[in-house]
């Protein structure tokens, strides 16, 4: 269990970072679309995915209007395929006592 | 949120495309304009009108297909951004880019070794359609698969039924146009309902 990385174990976050594991990038309303998360409670955890260097933020425009871009960082990627490797070994475990 | 499908996390980005029907409008469209423009250039009379059509409407074919890549982009910019959001797929990697080649050469070989063998037996006319519609069944199928999105297999019913059915007519090539616009008008109408449901249930949101 201590193997687990805690940033992304956390079910909201391991949300966010399987959506953006599957796309080059995606923009705001889309992952707040899909993961059903409030504005606040996405902002708040993409900050603490951001600090933890596992996901990139960008701040653009389309026009006049304002769009907030999301991409996983190459550790992002590295840690959540970490996180489903260790997670598999788990439940393997589990299964077989 | 305490159960959480990885697997089905992963499918929604292909869902997504898929889930406005902009993409089957506009290839409805496509093959419906296909379709149409040969059926109504083979019947003009041949003089000057049948000469100027035969002159333009080759070029508006061939420009016909990035004009759809364009329009798909644009009305997806216009109507599915501002609802859905927006997403960048990941780019494929060498494998499935090589994949996709090797596919699309084998079918290409058995497509001219159909028709080479069809030839020498005089049936390559009657044959092209039950053919084409077959292949043209496959790719819906496969697209089903691959982008999860079982509609298309709606489209590749309608494809392999009207193929089998304009090859009973034995109406020649001719039958190539109205297979286009048969697959046309069932591809519009699906992509046209979708468009309605999406815009129904995807009320446009604020910019974040």
């Amino acid at each position: 269990m201590n193997d687990l990385d805690r940033v992304i174990h956390e079910p909201a976050r391991l949300l966010i970072v399987a959506l953006l594991a599957g796309v080059k990038e995606a923009d705001f309303l889309w992952v707040q679309r899909e993961s059903a998360l409030t504005k606040g409670n996405l902002s708040s955890h993409l900050t603490k995915l951001e600090e933890s260097g596992y996901v990139e933020i960008e701040k653009t425009y389309r026009g006049k209007i304002p769009l907030t871009m999301l991409r996983l960082t190459r550790d992002g990627r590295a840690a959540f395929d970490a996180y489903k490797r260790n997670m598999n070994g788990l439940l393997r475990k589990a299964a077989a006592r | 949120m305490d159960n959480i499908d990885l697997a089905a996390i992963g499918r929604r980005p292909q869902q997504y495309w898929n889930a406005d029907g902009i993409p089957e409008l506009l290839m409805g469209i496509l093959w419906m304009v296909w379709g149409a423009a040969w059926l109504i250039g083979d019947r003009i009379p041949r003089g000057s009108v049948y000469t100027a059509f035969w002159l333009v409407t080759p070029a508006f074919l061939a420009l016909s297909g990035s004009f759809v890549v364009w329009g798909t982009r644009a009305l997806k910019a216009r109507i599915t951004f501002p609802r859905a959001g927006y997403v960048a797929w990941r780019e494929p990697s060498p494998a499935a880019r090589f994949g996709v080649a090797a596919i699309a050469i084998v079918t290409a070989a058995l497509l001219a070794a159909v028709a080479v063998k069809a030839r020498k037996s005089g049936a390559t006319s009657q044959l092209v359609t039950p053919l084409l519609s077959a292949i043209l069944s496959l790719a819906f199928v496969v697209a089903a698969v691959r982008q999860h999105a079982p509609h298309y297999l709606g489209l590749a019913g309608v494809a392999i039924a009207s193929g089998i059915a304009l090859g009973t007519w034995r109406g020649g090539w001719e039958s190539v146009n109205w297979l286009f616009l048969l697959i046309g008008v069932a591809s519009a109408l699906v992509g046209a309902t979708r468009l309605a449901l999406f815009l129904r249930t995807h009320p446009r949101a604020e910019a974040a």
